[in-house]
């Protein structure tokens, strides 16, 4: 486990300026609709919503360039000629990743706190965040699968396949293929999700998105061990 | 005892993306490290050797063949705790080097107070106390060079793995780490050194193998290596210089040099002129001749 932080925590402060903007990103957001003296609580919600949206997509666009970087820095080779495998630096990574959203979405919900306080919502976004951070580490896992062995580019244009194929699945044999990969919906959930009432999402959603980030982080690590890493990205 | 690194008819080569061509970079390449031994690993660039090293160290995978490295298949993560290695072109975080260094030693599992102790020796070591607060992207690229050197030193390592460990530094530098590995090979640890600079490897290593085109063409003692077999210096007293060709006259001795095969005609020859034989042996080459004819030697047969 130890590995697995360094790996982390390192990552975290390669990643400092982007964790830092998205951080104000977050704060000057809240400050500007929590100081709105019109503002209802729906004005509110809708931003609220569309800041934890972007965590998912931060995630996923943080994960897609971390190997290649990695990579093309050589500094790569510095770590894995220490004791660490390939799983365990995919997990620093996708720690890292989740690290740096995760915080995004705290400083979210703390905005969401102050702007909402005694406006009975406070409860529902605490349930939003959650299912956004849960769908965030679906994001990550999943771009780390493609970045252990595609290019950026191609990578990005897979995992949005990816994200994309239940939908279209759904389309032609029936709803339920929607759960398949739970990215959309989840993200469809929390745009979705009503503020005013109490509101809790199918915790099996939740459970097959933990489910298939783990197993998307071990398939990362697989496809990872195989690579020549040592081989020169362009 | 057993070899510290192993490498049995490891072969590599790399493909296009449609294979339309392929480059071989290692071809049914046998090696084997003794413990306790520096060992020099010459060859000219694009011959294989950080192929070879990276094979070791499990960031590549062979195409075929294997091998060991501390008793452990290539690859095998935690035996990587008790090796240090030194890249080619080192590429280090920007972080303070003390971090740094600490850093790259709790990934090899040290903890402190053994970690707090063993960064600061081996920057002191580095001679990188005085910056050891510094940022390392602000470092020289000899700096970086020691800073990487320290990185490997940290967890005190059973083999050490120096892909080019001195091709930035000045020749104090130099000394020092020359000084470093020899003490390193009196504490009983082993040295896998790749270097193109030839007198680095001609003073220290005890032995030297030399790759070209991902094959080994010459391996074995460095003192065997440097010793020609075809020619012999002569230094004779009483006989004329002007007896043997190419011989000059010294401190009253006659000095020159014979092929191997003339050596019983040519001491006949002189004792027969009433002179006295000084001194025989064989021509003493440097490395680097030896490497340059065996490099161009290899060129020619391809």
């Amino acid at each position: 486990m130890r590995p697995v932080l360094l790996i982390a925590g390192n990552f975290v402060r390669e990643q400092r300026l982007v964790a830092l903007l998205l951080v104000a990103y977050a704060v000057v957001a809240s400050l500007f609709f929590g100081l709105m003296r019109d503002a209802s609580v729906d004005d509110m919600a809708f931003v609220l919503k569309q800041e934890l949206i972007y965590a998912i997509f931060f995630s996923g666009f943080i994960a897609l360039s971390s190997i290649y970087n990695e990579r093309k820095t050589r500094r790569l080779l510095s770590v894995l000629s220490k004791a660490v495998t390939r799983t365990q630096y995919i997990a620093g990574l996708l720690v890292g990743v989740q690290a740096i959203t995760w915080l995004y979405c705290l400083v979210i919900w703390v905005g969401g706190v102050w702007m909402l306080w005694g406006r009975g919502a406070v409860a529902q976004l605490t349930i939003m965040t959650s299912v956004a951070m849960i769908a965030a580490l679906l994001a990550a896992a999943v771009a780390l699968f493609f970045a252990s062995f595609l290019p950026p580019i191609v990578a990005t244009a897979a995992a949005g396949l990816l994200v994309a194929l239940p939908v279209a699945v759904s389309r032609a044999a029936g709803p339920v293929w929607m759960d398949s990969l739970p990215l959309y919906n989840l993200g469809a959930l929390i745009a979705n999700s009503p503020m005013g009432v109490r509101w809790f999402p199918a915790w099996q959603l939740l459970l097959i998105a933990l489910l298939e980030a783990i197993a998307f982080w071990l398939l990362a690590a697989l496809l990872f061990s195989t690579r020549d890493v040592a081989v020169a990205v362009e | 005892m057993d070899p510290v690194l192993q490498f049995e008819h490891v072969s590599k080569w790399y493909r296009s993306w449609f294979r339309e061509r392929t480059v071989r970079a290692l071809h049914d390449f046998t090696l084997s490290i003794e413990p306790g031994e520096i060992f020099g690993f010459l060859g000219p660039n694009g011959a294989g050797k950080t192929t070879a090293i990276h094979i070791a160290l499990g960031f590549t995978r062979p195409s075929r063949g294997g091998g060991t490295m501390l008793g452990r298949p290539f690859g095998h993560a935690p035996t990587r705790a008790r090796i240090g290695f030194l890249a080619e072109n080192v590429a280090l975080y920007h972080r303070p080097a003390l971090r740094l260094v600490r850093f790259y030693g709790a990934l090899n599992g040290l903890r402190d107070p053994q970690l707090a102790k063993r960064a600061r020796e081996v920057l002191d070591t580095m001679e990188l106390d005085a910056d050891a607060d510094r940022n390392v992207g602000k470092f020289s690229r000899g700096m970086l060079q020691r800073v990487g050197l320290a990185q490997a030193l940290v967890n005190d390592p059973e083999l050490l793995i120096l892909d080019e460990p001195t091709s930035a530094l000045d020749p104090l530098a130099r000394v020092a780490i020359r000084e470093l590995l020899l003490a390193a090979k009196r504490a009983g640890k082993t040295v896998f050194l790749s270097s193109h600079l030839l007198s680095e490897i001609e003073l220290i290593c005890d032995r030297v193998a030399i790759l070209h085109r991902g094959e080994i063409v010459r391996m074995g003692r460095t003192s065997d290596l440097l010793e020609s077999r075809e020619t012999l210096h002569v230094s004779a007293r009483g006989v004329p210089a002007q007896a043997f060709a190419g011989a000059e006259a010294l401190d009253g001795l006659v000095r020159f040099t014979i092929p191997n095969e003339q050596q019983r005609a040519v001491m006949e020859k002189i004792w027969e002129m009433g002179g006295e034989v000084v001194s025989l042996y064989p021509e003493k080459k440097s490395l680097e001749q030896v490497f340059v004819e065996l490099t161009k030697a290899e060129e020619r047969s391809a």
